[in-house]
């Protein structure tokens, strides 16, 4: 089965005056659909600019991009934001909703930037909603929701479209511990229902829900293992 | 994205910073709106002018004037008759292209019929003065070519002498009144013009006249058969460079060689008209437009704030699938609205504003007149500065570097 996405020898370098960082130096990863992975690291380990690679948020330095078996490694930014409208959901830690938009018009906010009208995409929103259980607050605003709910409504947002790929920076990071487990169970819900999910965290114990833990440190992937 | 719902986002946006928003649209609002009053008032003043030429004869008039001799016929000067009744009859039967020949004789009197009196002028004419003043009778009829050759003591009266000296609802026609203590039968009234410009009526001269045959008046009141004035009006435009030369010959012959006149048109009129129009058109156009461009700069300032402001919504925007494009789109749709509205309210508030002033001014002959053009031309730039003064900020907007937008606190 061909991986959703490929990475070989993946290098990133950054400038900093008269530095060179390399944030990312010489990654190789395999992602298969229904992945349930936790990229684990400390700051600084490059595990942020792994993510922003695997969303399409940024292009390698060096090395080959895979992306359902199509060489994507040095793609124009139209492409990549095609890909990601299509293709990737987000999830960030601080949810990233739109304050003066309901949660139906968040929710339905990726599909504003499709190239073609898509007459299924109320109903899918509708279907996300129901998903991550907050079809009763469609029509809040989020600032009358708590922080869970909140990022209940960014993950189905992140479901509207129905991505390849979903991608959560540190979702819980900003949750209490009792929330935190419940969103996690919903990425485990969502997993078990065949998405595949990359969750970036530096959480031991959020990482350890994940069926597939992969460590970076020094812009190296030093562990991956699954359970 | 499709425009309408960047248009959309953009109201959105606008209304959830209603305060903030209004603000900057002000001087968009004051720009339009003051130059849809500053043209109001200019074309009030010019509908008012460019009418009272065309009622007073229009571009196709040529007057005929007395003039000094030149230096070298000066020791002629006791023998110049100066502009005569025959002199019209000549150019009527020698020159092409002509539409009408006015001479008239006029001198200052009083008419009097049922005890009252009017003072006004009373002027001696054929029937070419009332083609070249644009006048037509209500009722009976003008003054004929046969009134002329038989020195008739008839008269047509202007509707202001009539409200003078007879009472409401009587029949003028037929009856006898005294001019400077003359007999002469009413056989014609008048048309009333009204040109109303609020309670000012700027037609109003061409309703104070009394008119008898011009032959009538050298004979009874007159020692001297000088005319007072002398107009021609030509066919059409393009012939008055002709006609001048043709009245011109004419006259040197029936003044037998005497150069005791001057021949002057209205294109020289028409030319400062349209010129001193222009000027006044443009510098109230062009006061709209700076105003304009201060709002213009406003609307840069406040969508640029508005960008940095909302850097992580753009940067979330650009993460779940929106271009660079679709960014500057959205910036741009929104600055242009925020500029229309301006704009569209300064249209709403000029129109008001001119009603108003139309009713505070009604008596005075500056009042304001509603121009479209203005308003057209205010609308319209409002949506050009907004587009402009959104170009900026939504290039910044559309560069933002997705990863560095989310990080943005």
């Amino acid at each position: 089965m061909i991986p959703v996405l490929e990475m070989r020898q993946v290098k990133k370098y950054y400038r900093m005056g008269d530095e060179t960082v390399h944030a990312l130096d010489g990654v190789d990863l395999a992602v298969a659909e229904g992945d349930f992975i936790a990229i684990v690291g400390p700051s600084g380990s490059g595990k942020s600019t792994l993510m922003h690679l695997l969303g399409f948020l940024d292009q390698p330095t060096e090395g080959t991009l895979h992306f359902e078996g199509k060489e994507v490694s040095q793609i124009s930014s139209n492409e990549r934001a095609k890909i990601r409208s299509e293709k990737i959901g987000f999830v960030f830690q601080s949810f990233n909703l739109l304050p003066r938009l309901t949660v139906q018009q968040n929710v339905l906010l990726p599909h504003y930037y499709h190239k073609k009208r898509d007459p299924g995409a109320a109903e899918r929103a509708e279907k996300a909603l129901a998903t991550v259980g907050m079809s009763d607050r469609a029509l809040h605003r989020p600032g009358q929701l708590s922080g869970g709910q909140r990022q209940r409504v960014a993950i189905a947002r992140a479901l509207t479209n129905n991505p390849s790929l979903i991608l959560a920076d540190e979702p819980t990071g900003n949750l209490d511990s009792s929330t935190a487990h419940s969103i996690l169970d919903l990425f485990t819900e969502l997993n078990q229902q065949g998405r595949t999910i990359i969750l970036v965290t530096h959480d031991a114990q959020v990482a350890g829900r994940m069926r597939r833990q992969i460590h970076v440190a020094d812009g190296k992937i030093i562990r991956d293992q699954t359970r | 994205m499709n425009l309408f719902i960047s248009i959309w986002h953009g109201l959105r946006q606008i209304w959830t910073h209603k305060l903030r928003s209004l603000l900057s649209l002000l001087s968009v609002f004051l720009g339009v709106a003051s130059l849809v009053v500053i043209v109001g008032f200019i074309s009030g003043l010019f509908v008012k002018w460019e009418r009272s030429i065309y009622e007073s004869g229009g571009i196709e008039k040529i007057t005929i004037e007395d003039d000094y001799l030149p230096k070298q016929q000066s020791h002629l000067k006791s023998l110049s008759n100066g502009r005569t009744f025959e002199d019209a009859q000549a150019i009527r039967k020698l020159c092409h292209h002509i539409e009408a020949v006015s001479p008239e004789i006029g001198l200052d009197g009083t008419v009097i019929a049922n005890a009252k009196p009017f003072q006004g002028r009373i002027q001696g004419v054929t029937p070419g003065t009332f083609i070249t003043s644009r006048m037509e009778v209500i009722r009976g009829r003008l003054i004929t070519d046969k009134d002329i050759k038989q020195h008739k003591s008839v008269v047509v009266l202007g509707s202001n002498v009539v409200k003078a000296i007879f009472p409401p609802n009587s029949d003028p026609l037929g009856k006898t009144i005294s001019i400077n203590g003359d007999p002469f039968t009413v056989v014609g009234l008048l048309k009333n013009y009204v040109q109303m410009n609020g309670d000012f009526n700027i037609l109003d001269w061409k309703n104070k006249f009394t008119y008898i045959p011009i032959s009538t008046m050298e004979d009874r009141f007159r020692s001297s058969r000088k005319l007072t004035w002398f107009d021609i009006q030509v066919e059409n435009i393009a012939s008055i460079d002709q006609t001048v030369q043709e009245v011109s010959n004419v006259l040197i012959h029936t003044h037998r060689g005497l150069k005791d006149f001057r021949i002057e048109t209205r294109v020289d009129d028409i030319a400062l008209f349209n010129k001193t129009k222009a000027g006044f058109d443009s510098t109230g156009i062009a006061i709209g437009l700076v105003t304009l461009l201060i709002g213009g700069v406003g609307i840069t300032n406040l969508m640029l704030a508005s960008v940095s402001e909302r850097m992580r919504e753009i940067g979330l925007c650009k993460a779940i699938g929106a271009t660079d494009s679709d960014i500057f789109i959205q910036i741009l749709a929104e600055a242009t609205c925020l500029s229309a509205i301006g704009g569209a309210m300064g249209v709403g508030f000029g129109i008001i504003a001119i009603q108003v002033l139309q009713l505070a001014l009604v008596k005075s002959e500056y009042s304001p007149i509603l121009s479209m053009s203005a308003c057209a031309i205010g609308f319209v730039f409002s949506l050009i500065f907004g587009v402009v003064a959104g170009v900026y900020p939504a290039i910044q907007a559309s560069r933002l570097n997705p990863i560095d937008a989310l990080r943005y606190e």
